[in-house]
């Protein structure tokens, strides 16, 4: 019967079968099960969790017992997970770490020299702290920017002081600080609140508790430990003050007593640590006087590098280039002139480093002018601009080195030489040599002049006057006063004076004529441009008086030629008779003479 | 006068406790589930009786283990219970409590039998109403969803903690 209906079933549900047969293959076969489900599984779970509420639930203790044991099963793999996420978090956190801790020595740095600084070492000298201490604990900066002072029990607020921002609800923030407290209890199954502390950011809540009340205080900035000490303190003061009103619900928050308490507690670092006022005034003072001193010290200082450099600036020669002063020493660096006076900067505290140079200072150049004329006392000099103006005396042959000398100066661009040649020595030798020669010999040398007087013969006088106007060219003679003994004039007055009286018609006038021979042989050397004109006189008694004449003065010129006078320069001349007389004269038979000037193409 | 009172929502996973008060505070609602860790903090103010009354209410994460929620109710001056219409369950969470500290029953309670907007799916029978009734608490159904009766339930409460 059975079989009969499976014949039946196969012919009428063949193909429904045959599914149900893979159906029933596929859901016993785990492989092929996990497949199928595997497929639809991801839009099952969404499903789910749109549709079933109670979905989230039934999987949240699996998923928590699972996620509890693959932490302990598998700590390494969940380390190494979490590494990537919880390294980068920590390096950030190390960062900041630094960040702060690099801000908090540049501000160390910044205080080190500073008048803060040194009150602060003085502090921690008192306190017996190290000055470290002491920097770390006055720049760690911080500000109490609010207190909830919160019922323990229900965390309403009983006040509020501080920042109050209009988009939170004060009541809500003690509210949800109590709450945090009851999380924390809840979470590690103690009635005892265990959160101390909590920060974000630059942001730290200190939870201080009272057996009624806690004071959550909020603090912006590096908070210290003392100033949880301060809550902790507060707080317990607020009990003893106020013990009253944390029980008082009603007068929660309208407390106006408690509400100025609190604000007085509202701190910043400047106002906790230093609770005390300081008094600056003898800061202020001594500060003050610090600066007077220094300024004093430093005025002082000032005045002696002035009055040294003054100094060295006075000095005529030397160039400074700077003035130091180190180790109580001043160091002047720049050009020295040797000429320069440095007499004035000899001392135990003023160091000359200077070089060698020329000077053109005046006073410098003066002083080279000096030191060579140090040997020509009589010789003054000014200096103007570089144009040297010399006066005074000096010998002609030592007056040429002297300028020579002089011009080679660096600085004088001119020379105007106002200076009298003086006598040279050798004038008066040479004058010494014709002293004997004169008589009444004597001379003086002015203004470039050599006046010589006395009387000297004419030979001596040309001889003189010419080795002085050969040697000193320079010098100007004045000879008027010299009287020449036999002079030209007066040789040729004597000659012109001189009448040869022939009383008789011969007469032998040799003795006469040798007289003026001499004479006239002179006045020719002396003065070749003079004849000599023989005049033969007679007194006109008879007719041969001219004849006579002639031969009076042919003798005279026989006489003079043959004593070795130029014949041509002897002119024989016959006074004639016009008018002859009847009576002898003999004074007038005579010969006379007469010098004339001719011109020297006449004497050719 | 200025008085702030603490209230406490009390009630399982998922009856709608952050929606009530979402409701309460803010007139929304949202439609997907998430749940409260440890507790919401929210206030509300509201006038009664020429008092400004701060009603700062604690949301408490759904209850499953025993005792957790001692913490929070500490000094409560207020509580609503929150049942789910839609699960009878919800509601023994009222004895467990009231027996666990017994003094809860001293304070100005109300209690929301919520998610009234699905009423065709509650499953709450009259036994559950009745033993809901000897709790003497107010009771009233509520939608978080809707809104009904959000507003009467916390401005009752308010009257009660400040009569």
């Amino acid at each position: 019967m059975s079989s009969e209906r499976d014949i039946l079933k196969s012919l009428l549900l063949k193909e429904e079968l045959e599914v149900l047969s893979q159906l029933k293959q596929k859901i016993l076969s785990e492989e092929q099960f996990t497949q199928e489900i595997s497929r639809v599984l991801s839009g099952a779970i969404k499903r789910a969790q749109e549709t079933d509420k109670g979905f989230e639930r039934a999987l949240a203790k699996p998923i928590k017992t699972g996620v509890t044991k693959a932490f302990t099963e598998n700590k390494q793999s969940i380390v190494d997970s979490m590494l990537p996420i919880m390294g980068q978090l920590i390096r950030k956190t190390v960062t900041n770490s630094i960040k702060q801790f690099v801000s908090d020595i540049n501000r160390v740095l910044e205080q080190r020299f500073s008048l803060k600084a040194i009150k602060w070492r003085w502090q921690a000298f008192k306190a017996g702290t190290s000055y470290a201490e002491m920097v770390f604990k006055k720049t760690i900066s911080y500000q109490v920017k609010e207190l909830f002072v919160i019922n323990r029990e229900n965390g309403l607020l009983i006040q509020h002081v501080g920042d109050n921002d209009m988009l939170i609800d004060n009541n809500a923030v003690s509210a949800m600080l109590t709450a945090i407290q009851d999380f924390i209890g809840d979470s590690l199954q103690t009635s005892e609140s265990g959160l101390s502390s909590a920060a974000i950011g630059d942001v730290s809540y200190f939870i201080s508790l009272g057996p009624k009340a806690y004071l959550a205080t909020v603090i912006k900035g590096s908070a210290t430990e003392r100033l949880k000490e301060k809550s902790q303190q507060l707080i317990e003061n607020i009990h003893a003050e106020f013990s009253e009103l944390l029980t008082q619900e009603e007068k929660y928050q309208q407390d106006p007593e408690f509400d100025v308490y609190l604000r007085s507690h509202l701190l910043s670092k400047s106002i906790s640590d230093t609770p005390k006022k300081v008094n600056w005034l003898p800061w202020i003072i001594g500060i003050v006087l610090l600066i007077s001193g220094l300024i004093y010290m430093s005025y002082q200082k000032r005045q002696k590098f002035n009055a040294v450099e003054n100094l060295a600036q006075s000095i005529e020669g030397l160039y400074i280039k700077s003035i130091k002063q180190t180790d109580g020493q001043y160091i002047i660096t720049g050009l020295l002139d040797p000429r320069a006076d440095t007499t004035k900067l000899i001392g135990p505290n003023i160091v000359l480093n200077t070089q060698a140079f020329i000077s053109l200072d005046p006073v410098i150049i003066k002083k080279r002018i000096r030191i060579l004329l140090d040997n020509h006392k009589n010789i003054n000099f000014d200096l103007f601009d570089g144009n040297l103006l010399l006066t005074g005396n000096i010998e002609k042959s030592a007056s040429e080195d002297l300028l020579s000398e002089l011009t080679a100066i660096d600085g004088i661009r001119s020379i105007n030489n106002q200076l009298s040649y003086i006598e040279p020595q050798s004038i008066a030798h040479l004058l010494k040599e014709y002293q004997n020669k004169f008589q009444q010999m004597a001379y003086h040398f002015d203004q470039n002049t050599l006046t010589i007087s006395g009387t000297v013969d004419y030979n001596s006088y040309q001889s003189l006057t010419k080795e002085i106007r050969s040697q000193y060219s320079h010098i100007k003679l004045n000879d008027s006063a010299i009287l020449i003994s036999d002079s030209t004039d007066k040789l040729i007055n004597i000659v012109e004076a001189s009448i040869i009286n022939f009383p008789n018609e011969i007469e032998d006038n040799s003795a006469q004529y040798a007289k003026l021979a001499d004479k006239i042989e002179k006045i020719f050397n002396r003065n070749n441009s003079l004849t000599l004109e023989i005049k033969g006189e007679s007194d006109c008694y008879g007719k041969t008086s001219n004849q006579h004449s002639d031969i009076r003065a042919q003798s005279a010129i026989n006489f003079f030629t043959q004593r070795g006078l130029d014949s041509k320069r002897l002119i024989k001349k016959i006074q004639p008779c016009v008018n002859y007389i009847i009576k002898p004269d003999l004074s007038k038979l005579n010969v006379t003479f007469d010098f004339n000037q001719i011109s020297k193409a006449d004497l050719q | 006068m200025k008085l702030a009172k603490k209230v406490c929502l009390i009630g399982r996973f998922a009856v709608g406790k952050t929606s009530l008060v979402k409701q309460y505070i803010s007139k929304q609602f949202g439609d997907k589930y998430k749940t409260t860790v440890g507790v919401s903090i929210s206030t509300k103010e509201v006038l009664i009786n020429d008092i400004e009354l701060s009603m700062v209410i604690w949301d408490i994460a759904g209850f499953e283990q025993d005792g957790h929620y001692a913490h929070y109710l500490r000094g409560v001056h207020g509580l609503i219970w929150v049942l789910d219409g839609t699960e009878p369950e919800s509601f023994e969470i009222l004895d467990i409590i009231s027996e666990s500290i017994p003094e809860i029953k001293q304070i100005p309670s109300i209690c929301f039998i919520n998610k009234h907007d699905l009423v065709d799916e509650w499953r709450v029978n009259d036994e559950d109403i009745e033993k809901l009734k000897s709790h003497n608490y107010a009771v009233l159904n509520s939608s978080a969803k809707t809104g009904e009766n959000v507003d009467a339930g916390f401005n009752k409460l308010a009257e009660l903690m400040v009569s």
